[in-house]
């Protein structure tokens, strides 16, 4: 139950973060022995750049506590979906918080919601998806890995999650959804190499409703080839986008001004030696300033997010031009006229 | 099953033609504004949601509407049996290409004539569209199916159509809050069915206060801290969350002199559970109010501050580090996003984007002892 509102301090069996620094965070389960590479059971004592912790410490200490280490001391903090893509075991490339994010909102997900993902991958979204449709949502997630989806139920079940999460490995490609999801959606998100063959059977696992669709792809040929196979399955709203996430960094910084000012004021101007001419280096010519800038490197590329909307059964063809999923053609800057009222 | 739910006197709804989105309280006279014309709403009520209308003229500039059960696309109507050129060498710009005035155009739409016939005469009229290419005439005829479209779609609000209108009408009114910051401020303050959230919000049309409240289940609560009067107030899902925000937004009419007096309520509503998250996005500089906020937060939660502006979040950032030794993990992150044209042989980039949707600080609170 690591990842539940209520929990307060650590029990054996959660799952916790160790917040050494902003780029040093691990995330392990409260274990108080471990089975070592000969299959013996021995204390479980976890390794940092700070020393050692003896897992079994931890237990009983509240979430957000200063705990000691044998060279150092760290946080010890409650996991949630964004801590945990930061810290989670990689099975597979992940989506990071700037994208999930806006999956989740793009999918419109609220308490209760039946949300289909494909692939499960690593969890990384799972967690996020599973956060917003509450207790009583539903996630139902397919990965045609076995070993994946394995592993993936066992983490879903450690962190409390297995009222709300169902994994199934299935090859959603070939077999779709199955006939227990079925008409049964309200949001479905696709992370495959083919999306567009999955395309029709996401019609059939949404509700008669409709719902909302998302698919993120990192190359633009899949793109096209799923944004064809949306608007030939009746979607609307069909839009593309990237999203990019930049850190700020901040820094306080002394900078030594550089003038050709003398430093004697009293000095009449024009009389210049090559004494005054020389930049201003002593003490008082500092400027003391905070500084932002940009990581030198930073990923310049994550996926494509595609979203669509499907209208309710009976609305399907009619709807289709009044809000209309093409863009305008090259006039790419025209702005939606909108206007807002009765508020 | 599915529940068609339909539209009544009082309930927000958003008007939607083709790109141009309006919110609108339907009222017991239904007359509605939609850019220069006058229509009369009367027709969706008792309908469902996502129903299309036709709107039927019935004096210059006033419409009435009807349900639609088809809509045959103007350049897929038009292009059936139109040549295309092969590029555009033979076309010149002389402004003498359409040979109809703009009196006889404007004639022809006051004679209460289809879209679809409209377009007919001036493609008929026109000496050089012929000579288009295919990829030209369509844009041309979506132009022109933008101007002379009849249809429209009765929504049902949502917190992403609100966002999208309120950004895309004018960025100002909602402090820049763009819907991917909003989606991370979301995320960011672990935002979830049950938690309590302290949310001080101005300048945005109320819209993160919407964004979370639609998050919630009836446990949970935000707690929304004002320096005006009331709470900021918006149409989305009014309907639903009057209830809620009756029952669970703990509304601080805040007077200026009581303010002070008014905040402690708020801060012993908070004392027996602690807050979930501490969520700001406002038009003043909330340093004071975080610093004072802090204290009620839930050890390993979050602090999430939204501005539009990156210095002030700098300030918080430096004073935070400075002065409190029990906020870690400090952030500030602003997006880069982009929208992109996906069509056969023609997909790119946008040749417009959005420059920039504020900047979100995040830090975590930890035990300080």
């Amino acid at each position: 139950m690591s990842f539940s509102r209520d929990k307060t301090e650590i029990d054996e069996g959660d799952t916790v973060i160790l917040y050494l620094s902003a780029s040093n965070m691990h995330a392990f389960r409260v274990q108080p022995t471990i089975k070592n590479k000969h299959g013996e059971l021995v204390e479980n004592v976890f390794q940092t750049t700070y020393g050692a912790l003896k897992v079994a410490s931890l237990v009983g200490v509240k979430f957000g506590s200063k705990v000691q280490m044998s060279r150092g001391w760290a946080f010890v903090l409650q996991p949630n979906p964004e801590l945990w893509t930061l810290t989670l075991p990689h099975r597979t490339q992940i989506i990071y918080t700037a994208d999930i994010s806006l999956i989740v909102f793009h999918l419109e997900l609220r308490p209760g919601s039946f949300v289909v993902e494909s692939g499960t991958g690593s969890g990384s979204l799972t967690h996020a998806l599973a956060r917003r449709v509450g207790a009583h949502g539903t996630v139902r997630t397919f990965d045609f890995h076995d070993q994946r989806a394995q592993i993936a139920t066992e983490e879903f079940a450690q962190h409390g999650l297995s009222n709300v999460v169902q994994v199934a490995c299935r090859d959603v490609s070939c077999d779709g959804f199955g006939e227990d999801v079925q008409g049964r959606a309200d949001a479905v998100f696709l992370d495959l190499p083919h999306p567009w063959l999955v395309v029709h059977h996401a019609v059939a696992a949404f509700k008669l409703d409709g719902g909302r669709f998302a698919s993120f792809s990192p190359c633009i040929e899949q793109v096209q080839k799923t944004v064809a196979a949306l608007r030939e399955n009746g979607f609307l709203e069909v839009t593309t986008m990237e999203c990019l996430q930049r850190e700020i960094l901040v820094n306080n910084r002394t900078l030594a001004v550089a003038s050709v000012e003398t430093s004697d004021s009293k000095e009449p101007a024009g009389r210049l030696d090559e004494r005054s001419q020389t930049v201003a280096s002593d003490s008082s010519d500092k400027l003391e300033l905070v500084c932002t800038n940009y990581q030198n490197t930073m990923p310049g590329h994550t996926g494509y997010l595609t979203f669509a909307t499907l209208p309710p059964v009976w609305a399907r063809n009619i709807s289709s031009s009044a809000c209309p999923s093409d863009p305008d053609g090259d006039d790419g800057g025209s702005a939606p006229v909108i206007e807002t009222a009765g508020l | 099953m599915e529940i068609r739910e339909s539209i009544k006197i009082g309930d927000y709804v958003v008007i939607q033609k083709q790109k141009y989105l309006k919110l609108h309280q339907l009222k017991a006279r239904c007359d509605v504004m939609l850019g220069k014309d006058l229509v009369n709403l009367k027709a969706i009520v008792g309908q469902p949601f996502w129903t299309t209308f036709k709107m039927i003229q019935k004096k210059k500039k006033e419409f009435d509407l009807d349900v639609a059960s088809e809509i045959e696309s103007l350049p897929e109507a038009v292009m059936k049996d139109v040549q295309s050129g092969s590029d555009n060498r033979n076309i010149t710009d002389d402004g003498k290409s359409q040979l109809l005035s703009t009196e006889e155009i404007e004639g022809f739409k006051e004679s209460g004539l289809s879209a679809q016939s409209i377009v007919g005469k001036l493609i008929e009229s026109s000496t050089t569209f012929h000579n288009k290419t295919e990829y030209s005439q369509e844009k041309y005829l979506k132009k022109k199916e933008k101007k002379y479209f009849e249809y429209i779609v009765i929504r049902k609000p949502t917190v992403r159509l609100l966002a999208e209108m309120f950004y895309s009408k004018d960025p100002h009114s909602v402090l820049g809050l763009r819907h991917d910051s909003i989606a991370q401020i979301l995320s960011y303050a672990n935002v979830q069915n049950s938690g309590t959230y302290v949310l001080f919000e101005s300048g945005t049309q109320a819209l993160l206060g919407s964004a979370i409240l639609d998050c919630l289940d009836d446990q949970g609560r935000v707690i929304s801290i004002t320096t005006g009067r009331y709470p900021p107030e918006t149409g989305c899902r009014r309907d639903e969350l009057s209830r809620r925000e009756e029952s669970e937004i703990v509304p601080k009419p805040l007077k200026k002199p009581r303010w002070q007096e008014n905040l402690e309520i708020a801060k012993d509503a908070l004392l027996k559970d602690g807050a979930d998250s501490l969520i700001f996005a406002s038009k003043e500089f909330p340093l004071p109010l975080i610093l004072k906020m802090l204290d009620y937060l839930k050890p390993s939660h979050s602090l999430v501050v939204y501005s539009v502006y990156r210095e002030p979040l700098v300030l918080i950032y430096n004073e935070l580090k400075k002065k409190r030794k029990d906020v870690i993990g400090l952030h500030i992150f602003e997006n880069f996003l982009r929208t992109h044209q996906i069509l056969s042989d023609r997909t790119r980039p946008d040749v417009m984007m959005s420059a920039s949707g504020g900047h979100i600080l995040v830090g975590t609170k930890v035990l300080s002892s």
